[in-house]
Order: structure tokens, then sequence, then C-alpha cells
């Protein structure tokens, strides 16, 4: 029998977990093994069978070219990403590039898209919680990292699909782990969310008060967590090994792979021990019925040393955050930490000392996104729940203009739902077609933004360019999901896209866009940069025009006249060059200096006529 | 304004708390304003004695309207399911509101107090779950209710003690709208009339919160009086997004609704945005400043004094800042020209060339000004700059000679470097 009930699942790196909420309480359902958390690994063994989590990761060492872990790190990455590049060098398993510049895995000459993937580890925490309810379960809510793009989340909401759940919605890990942490407490409070996981590290800042719970900001790096941490030390041990034997264990998958696991064990000891020994027999073959031994120690110093800047940087992103938001560090009354990495004494001790208060250690590190996830369902299902989420976009919402240029509609922490329009014009004389490419991103580049979507409105009027009023309107939906409309304001045509998948065109395509539609383009009506430049240029060299017969006439007399209105004219000149070549920059200049000499030339008219 | 009666015909104790029944169609029993008014003070929190008083009715006639609510249908007793007056009306309704009997039982407030019963939201009939999921304060009403209950078979407790959600807070004001709905459009009339599972005091908010949405006057649609801090303000956006966010109706058929909850609660948000946002706490600290005797260009003026006072003991860096602070409160062409000249001195051409463009294009025809901005230009190595600046300086005629020789030096001077 299907059930109403809504699962909570933390799709970690490296585990994940699933909790549900019970008669008011929410809580961790263990797999079969009685963990609470489960691999985030999936191998086809020899025999072609598919296998997910705990029995995964036991084969991983015999069958480490065909077992998939931390596929989070490339799911909705474009194959050009450097994410996926650096992905390509570290994993054992095989990554190929997908038909539409996505990423695919090879496993056994099979070839699997990373939703597919991920939807097998989805798959199985689905299966651990009907095994528990007895029942079938087809609703979940699934958590992401904040900082994930709306690409990702969409192909982790593509996962839910392939695995057969509903995912009624994608919320973010340390707003979920706020969730847990203030669910049935009566506080009023501003809290932070320190969230260093396998792969990625979020700040979040929320405001907890009568069961709401306000993210007020939340920023993070994609491509932070303990997966690096492990990577320092296999490097250390590496380049260990090397120096002693001048053997670059690197090079063989299977030694790489048990350095891998070696290194995640020891930096998990090094948080309650101060030393420990690393120990692989027969690491690596010499070719002559020989083989090398890795031996060596480790100590918390040693490891502390290796990973300090990587630690450093989280603590930067939160000062950054805390600042962007314009809050003071004493405001925070609580910091609840997120995440394995969190265990790790120097970590706490690095947050600590810059939130300047004791974390919080009421909540589990590993189980805690889970529960928020779950009680995020409750909340959405049931009909008692004292519960709301108030969540924000992490990333600001926009369209590309003339020049290339990003123009934000909606800026980055707004709360969700929320809508924002914009009045953009054409470019061209006679334009008849506008491109809308929907961009979600911070940089003023277009092309160094993520590209949502696009598409066209056409049957414009001709007019002369700046006259065809087109209303861009946002909106992104309390799911997250955003929606584009585009209107001529004359016709009342429109046009609109809902953003479901990413397009896959990469930066290099979106760059060439920006060159071959130039003429397609709209421009912002007011206030953006080139085109305001130009408008005001275009002015000055109208309203200088003018005045040139006249001041010609009244500075020819003068020594330097003759030379003052050759210059006059070179800076004509090069305003008009600039404008021709559209470059900002130098139209900026050319204006500066056009405008001064029409302002003596103003000077000059008046002062004779007075 | 006579004192409230300890109790009234009808209805019982003033002391007990009142809700608004869920199948109550205001519509269909055609009140007045006045009762709508009243009605709309039934929170599920305030008492009777409560509401009465601040309805700022004569009291008698206060009383009668409520009476006449309660006889309509519109009222629910603590413990009542259902009023009196409603055709749907069951046996479940507890004696004392079939038989309007004054007095109240007795034992009721030692119940009241009682801390098992207090627990959370509670679960009914199925009718009480029928009511509009969601709203927190319907959830709030229905635990009040529960608890002054006499009659009603024991609540069941949803949630584990530790679980429970936390009690009404009473310590501060709720937000306030006008749930009454003046001269209610038909579009709004259609929309209270619509078959949903929303209920009545839900649709009267977002109606009420519709109205106010334009965004120009950002504390009415947060219901707090102007000029309420931050953490009023915050409760207020709590409290509302509690009964407003579409996620409190999520899968829910909410028909006209659809569209109105996220606009109304986008409204909300950006009305709360704009009141706590560090600009406007900005805002409101220049004010502050602005409330001194002092005028802007007093200030400046005084500023400047100070500022030239350093130049001439040669303290230029020191000068120079006073000078930008001059600049700041009052632009004038002579404040940015020593503002220009100490940047100079104190070796800060990048300054110095913003102050002298500022002041030459506030006097294009001073040909101090143009002077000061070609040496700016020349600080910065932009030579050609300066000689078009210098060039132009010269071919307008000057009556001050002294200036027009020292023109001319320059120029001739910038034309050295720039043929070097």
């Amino acid at each position: 029998m299907a059930s109403d009930k809504v699962i909570g699942i933390d799709l970690g790196t490296t585990n994940s977990c699933v909790a549900i909420v019970e008669d008011g309480t929410p809580s961790v359902i263990p797999n079969r093994g009685g963990y609470k958390t489960t691999p985030s690994m999936v191998a086809i063994a020899e025999n072609g069978k598919r296998l997910v989590g705990h029995i995964a990761k036991r084969q991983a060492i015999t069958n480490a070219e065909n077992t998939v872990y931390a596929a989070k790190r490339l799911i909705g990455r474009k194959w050009g990403s450097a994410a996926v590049r650096s992905s390509l060098e570290i994993m054992p398993y095989r990554i190929v590039e997908g038909p539409h510049d996505d990423v695919r895995i090879m496993l056994r000459d099979q070839v699997f898209s990373v939703p597919e993937v991920a939807a097998y580890i989805l798959q199985e925490m689905k299966l651990i919680s009907e095994e528990y309810l007895g029942e079938e379960v087809q609703k979940a809510v699934v958590t992401v990292p904040a900082y994930f793009n709306d690409g990702q989340r969409q192909a982790t909401k593509d996962a839910g699909r392939i695995a057969g759940l509903d995912v009624i919605r994608i919320i973010n890990e340390p707003t979920s782990a706020a969730l847990a942490y203030g669910f049935g407490r009566n506080i009023e409070r501003k809290v932070a969310v320190y969230d260093l996981g396998g792969g990625t590290f979020d700040i979040s800042i929320l405001e907890i008060g009568n069961g709401v719970f306000e993210v007020v900001s939340t920023a993070g790096d994609t491509f932070l967590g303990g997966e690096d941490f492990d990577r320092r030390v296999i490097d250390w041990l590496v380049f260990g090994f090397e120096k002693q034997h001048h053997v670059d264990l690197r090079k063989d998958k299977m030694a790489l792979q048990r350095l891998k696991d070696v290194a995640e064990k020891a930096k998990c000891e090094l948080s309650s021990v101060k030393e420990t020994e690393i120990n692989l027999p027969f690491i690596i073959s010499t070719g002559r019925n020989d083989a090398l031994h890795l031996q060596t120690m480790l100590t918390r110093e040693k490891l502390e040393e290796l990973t300090s800047d990587l630690i450093d940087r989280t603590i930067e992103i939160c000062a950054r955050t805390l600042e962007e938001a314009e809050i003071q560090k004493a405001q925070i009354e609580d910091v609840i930490l997120v995440g394995g990495m969190t265990r790790m004494p120097r970590v706490q001790s690095a947050v600590a000392e810059f939130f300047g208060l004791e974390p919080c250690k009421g909540v589990h590190p590993d189980e805690v996104v889970a529960l928020g996830a779950a009680i995020q369902g409750g909340a959405l299902t049931d009909e008692k729940s004292e519960v709301l989420l108030l969540d924000v976009t992490p990333h600001s919402l926009g369209i590309m203009i003339v020049g290339g240029y990003f123009h934000k509609l909606i800026e980055q922490n707004t709360t969700v739902p929320t809508s924002e329009q914009h009045v953009f014009t054409t470019v061209k004389d006679n334009q008849t077609s506008v491109k809308i490419l929907v961009l979600q991103g911070e940089s003023d580049r277009a092309e160094e933004n993520e590209l949502l979507g696009e598409f066209v409105l056409t049957g414009l009027r001709r007019a002369p360019r700046g006259e065809v009023e087109i209303e861009v309107m946002f909106h992104i939906s309390a799911d997250g999901i955003v929606s584009v409309k585009a209107r001529d304001l004359e016709t009342g045509l429109e046009q609109s896209i809902t953003v479901t998948a990413t397009s896959g065109l990469t930066e290099d395509e979106i760059k060439k866009m920006v060159e071959s539609n130039k003429d397609y383009m709209v421009e912002v009506r007011s206030g953006q940069e080139f085109d305001k430049a130009r408008h005001g240029a275009e002015k000055a060299l109208e309203d200088i025009e003018s005045l040139f017969p006249q001041v010609t006439d009244i500075i020819a007399g003068s020594d330097f006249g003759q030379d003052a209105v050759k210059k006059a004219r070179a800076v004509v000149e090069r305003t008009k060059q600039s404008i021709a070549a559209k470059d900002l920059t130098t139209l900026t200049e050319a204006t500066e200096a056009l405008n001064r000499t029409l302002n003596m030339f103003r000077g000059v008219v008046s002062k004779t006529r007075g | 304004m006579s004192a409230v009666p300890a109790e009234i015909a009808g209805i019982g104790s003033t002391q007990q708390t009142l809700r608004v029944s869920p199948s109550f169609d205001p519509l269909k029993a055609a009140v007045g304003p006045q009762e709508y008014f009243v009605l709309s003070r039934i929170d599920g929190r305030q008492t009777v004695r409560e509401v009465l008083l601040m309805t700022g009715l004569p009291m008698d006639r206060a009383i009668s309207i409520v009476q006449r609510l309660r006889a309509l249908g519109a009222l629910l007793i603590p413990g009542e399911m259902v009023g009196p007056g409603d055709p749907g009306a069951t046996a479940s309704g507890p004696p004392q509101a079939k038989d309007p009997v004054p007095g109240p039982p007795a034992g009721k407030s030692s119940r009241a107090e009682n801390p098992a019963v207090r627990g959370g939201p509670l679960t009914g009939t199925p009718q009480g779950q029928a009511t509009a999921k969601g709203s927190g304060a319907v959830a709030v009403m229905r635990s009040a209710a529960g608890a002054a209950s006499s009659f009603a078979t024991p609540p069941v407790l949803r949630r584990p003690p530790s679980q429970t959600s936390p009690p009404p807070e009473t310590n501060h004001p709720q937000p306030q709208h006008d749930l009454s709905l003046p001269d209610a459009t038909a579009v709004e009339l259609a929309a209270l009339a619509e078959d949903l599972m929303l209920d009545d005091r839900s649709r009267r908010r977002i109606l009420a919160m519709a109205r106010l949405a334009d965004g120009r006057d950002p504390w009415a649609l947060l219901g707090v009086p102007p000029g309420s801090d931050a953490r009023q303000l915050k409760r207020a956006y709590f409290t509302l997004s509690k009964e407003i966010h579409p996620d409190r109706y999520f899968g829910q058929r909410l028909g006209s609704f659809t569209e109105r909850l996220p606009f109304v609660f986008e409204a909300l948000s950006r009305a709360y945005a704009r009141l706590t946002s560090p600009e406007r706490q900005r805002g409101a600290a220049q004010v502050d400043k602005a409330e001194q005797p002092q005028t802007p260009q007093e200030y400046a003026a005084e500023l400047f004094e100070r500022a030239c006072q350093l130049e001439v003991s040669g303290d230029h860096l020191d000068a120079m800042k006073l000078f930008t602070a001059a600049v700041r409160v009052d632009p004038q062409p002579r404040y940015l020209r020593r503002a220009a000249r100490c940047a100079l001195a104190s070796d800060q051409p990048r300054s110095a060339v913003e102050y002298a463009k500022k002041a030459h294009l506030l006097a294009p025809n001073d040909p101090s000004s143009a002077r000061l901005l070609a040496a700016a230009f020349r600080a910065v190595g932009k030579l050609a700059d300066a000689e078009e600046v210098l060039v132009m300086a010269m071919a307008i005629k000057s009556e001050n000679d002294t200036l027009t020789s020292e023109l001319r030096h320059d120029l001739a001077e910038v034309r050295r470097l720039l043929a070097q």
C-alpha cells in the first residue's frame, strides 16, 4: 500500500541518510545492517550485478574502476567545467563526455548518466524506509548543498524521478540542519550553520522564532570538503613514498584506491587520537615478483598542517557571508556544526575561535540533515505542523543584455517565492525579435554565469532602436522553480519558459552566442552601463556639434583657437569610434573628455552672450 | 464606558475565549459592518472581556453584537466544534450551547490551567481537521479552546510533550489588519465565497493584505504601528508568514488564492526586507544627524575653515581629509579645488584628478580649475589630456593675465614632456 508519508533524504557526497517524522518525532531509519548512514557508492560487479551502499564500498578496492563514489561532485555539472576536469584526474572510475556537454560514467562498458547513479542511491534509501515502514513510499524531500545552482538541483530532482520518488521539495543542507536543531524548541535566536561535508562547504545564517526558520544569508564552496582533506593526506603519502622508492603510486589505480581508504580512515582516527599508523603492505609491485610496502606515522599535528589552508578558506567564507549580510559575529547566538568533517578538533576550534562561542553539541553531524529534510516533509504535508521554512535563492538571477553583460533581476539571498520585473528595449533599428538568455550567478559578464535557458520573442514592431519596450518578468516559486516571461508592452505579445533542465551549453558557446546574437539582444532601458554611457555620449555629441560653428567663431581669434578646435574635433572622433567599437572603457574615457570640452564650449558661448 | 459584566446571556463567562466557527459564512448571514468588526476581533486568544473592551463601542451595544453573532452561529464557546445557529449543528455540541443559560459551569478556570491539556496542537473531530491546515492561528485557537473546555472529550496529544509547539505568545501584539474588508469588491466577495478548505479568517487576512500589497505602506502590510522596532517587525513577519506562506497550503486546492497567496507573501517579504534593510537603518541614523541645528552648508564651511588651517600648517594629508568631508557635504568648486591641491601636495594624484575633474565640471571656464586639472592629469601621466585641457583653457580669453601666462607656461612644459 502506498503511503502518504514523506521521507527526508540527505544525499551526501560520501554517505547518505534517510529519516522520517512519526507521531511528531523525527528519527533516522537504519539500514539492513543497522547503520544509520549508507555509503553513497554504486558499483557494477563482474557478473553485471548492481551494488549499492555498504556492499559497493566493501568491494571497492578490488573493483575500483567500476565503483562510483562522490558522484555528487559531478551531478548537474558540465563536461567542460573545472570541477569535472579535476575529477577526471582523481577518480578511479571512467568519466566520459555525454551528448549534451554533460558527464557520463562508464562502468563495465555500460554508460550511466550522473543522475542515474544518484538515483540508485536514492532508490536504496527508498527501499530502506519501505522495509522499515512496511509500506511503499512515494514522496521525499531531498537535500542539496546550499550553493548548488539550478542545474545541480534539477539533476538531483531528475535522480529522484528515476528512483521512482516524487521529490516534493529540494532543500538546502544547512537549512535542513537548522530545522532539526530548532524543531520542537521554543527558541528565538539567530544561528549560524557551519556545514563541512564530504565534498562541499556551506555556511548559512538563520533567524529562528515561533516555529519559523528564516534563512538570512547563505554561501559556500561546492568544491571544498572532506575529500580535499583526504587528498592532502594522499598527496603527502605519495610524495613521501616517491622520495623513498622513486615510484609514483598515483599511476596505479588500485594503489590509489587503497591510499584513499587509508587516508580517510587516518583522518577520522586523528579526531580522537594524537597519532595513527598507516600501514599498506604490498602497495605496489616492482615487477620482479617483489612488492613495496607503505608504512608511516601520521600525527594530528601533521594533518592540521597539511589542511590548515582548507580550514582557513572556510573561515574566510564565514567572514565574507557575515559581512555581506551585515551581521555582527556577536549577534550569532549559536553555531551548529554539520558534516563529518566538523568532528576534526581543529575545525571545531577554528569555528569556536571565529564566532567566539562554543559550537552547539546537541546535533549529530551525520544525521541532522536527513532529520531536517523529514521535518520539512512533515511541514508541507502535515496540517498540524507548526514549522515554516522561509528559504532564499542562493544565486542571483537575470538576463544577458547587449555587450554580453548580466543584468540581475533577482538578487541572491532573496526570500522565495519572489518575482521581479524590468523593462528593456531593442538595440537596433527595425529589430523585430529579441532573445532572452536566462542566467544565474554573480558575475557581471554573462558568459561567466550559468545559463538556465533561452527563448525568443518575435513579432516586434519595426521601429527605431530603443523605442520598443519589452517587459521581462522573473518568478521563483516556493519550490524554487524559475519561470521567465517576456512581453512586448505595445502588442501584448508574450513568450515564457519554465526552467526545468539545463540546456547544456558551455561557456564558449555562450560566448559565441554573445557575438552571433548581438543584433537580437535587448538592452536595459535605463541604468545599464554601456547603454547609459552611449546615450550620454550621443547627447553630448549632438550638443557639441550644434555649438561648433559658434565657438569656432568666438575663439578663432585667440592664440590657441585653431589648436582648441582641432583638439575638440579629435575628442568627438574618439567618442564616435568607441561607440562603434562598443567598448565601455574607452567610451567612458572619451565621453568624459567630450563633456569637459562641451562644458567649456558652453562656457565660451554664455560668456560672450553675457 | 460601563464595566464589563462577569457573564452575558447566551455566552457565559466573559473570561472565556471565543473563536470563530469555521463553518460560519458572514455573507450568507448578512451581518453589518459593526458585527464584522467585532467578529474580526475574535481571534481565539482574547477573552470575551478583552474583545468587548477593545471594540470601542458602547458596552451594551458591544454585548448585543456578540450575542447576535453567537445566535447566528458565528462564535464557538470553548469545547464546541459547531455553533448552535449552524444548520449542520449536531448533538456533539455541548449542552449549554443549545440551551443558553447564564453562568459558567464551576471548575472551568482550574481546568484551564491544567498543563497536561495545554500541550499543543490537538486533534478534534474530523470536522475540526477539516478546517484550513497550516494556519498557526487556527492551531493555537484549537488548543486554547481545548484548554478551557469542560465538556469536550479528553483531547488526544499528537506529539509527545517534548515536541509541543511554543505556547501562544501573549507578550507582544498580533499583527493587525482590517479583516472586516470595508467596501468589499465583487472579486473579494467571490473569493470569500469560494468553496475551499481555507477558513474565513485566513481568507480575510489574505484579502486585507492584498489591499496593502502596493508597497506604499509597508508598516500597514505588516500590521504593525509605524516605527516598530526590528524585533516587533520580525515577530509580525513570522506570524503572518505562518498564516499566508504558500507552503502552509502545500498541495491544497486554493482556487483564486493560488495566485493571491504568493502575491501577498511576496509583498510581505518585500515590505519586511525594506523595513529591516541596513540602508533603512543607516537612513534613520542620517535623519538623526540632520536634526542638528547646523545646516549642511554651515557644517561644510566649518570643515573648510579647519582644513585651511591645517593646510597652512603644512599638514596636507589631514587637510585633504577635511576638505573631502566638506566636499561631501557641499560640493562647491572652491572646496573641490582646495581638496585637489592638497591631494597633489600630499602625493595622492588619483584623488587630485577626481576632485579637479569635479571642480572643472562645475566651473568649466575658470582657468584655475583648468590649470589644476591639467596639473592633476600630469601627475598621473595623462599628458595628452593635460594638453587638451590647457589648450581649451588658453582658447578662452581670460582677463587674468598672470593666470594666462601660467597656463602658457604649463602648456609649454606639457608639450615638452610630450615631445620626449
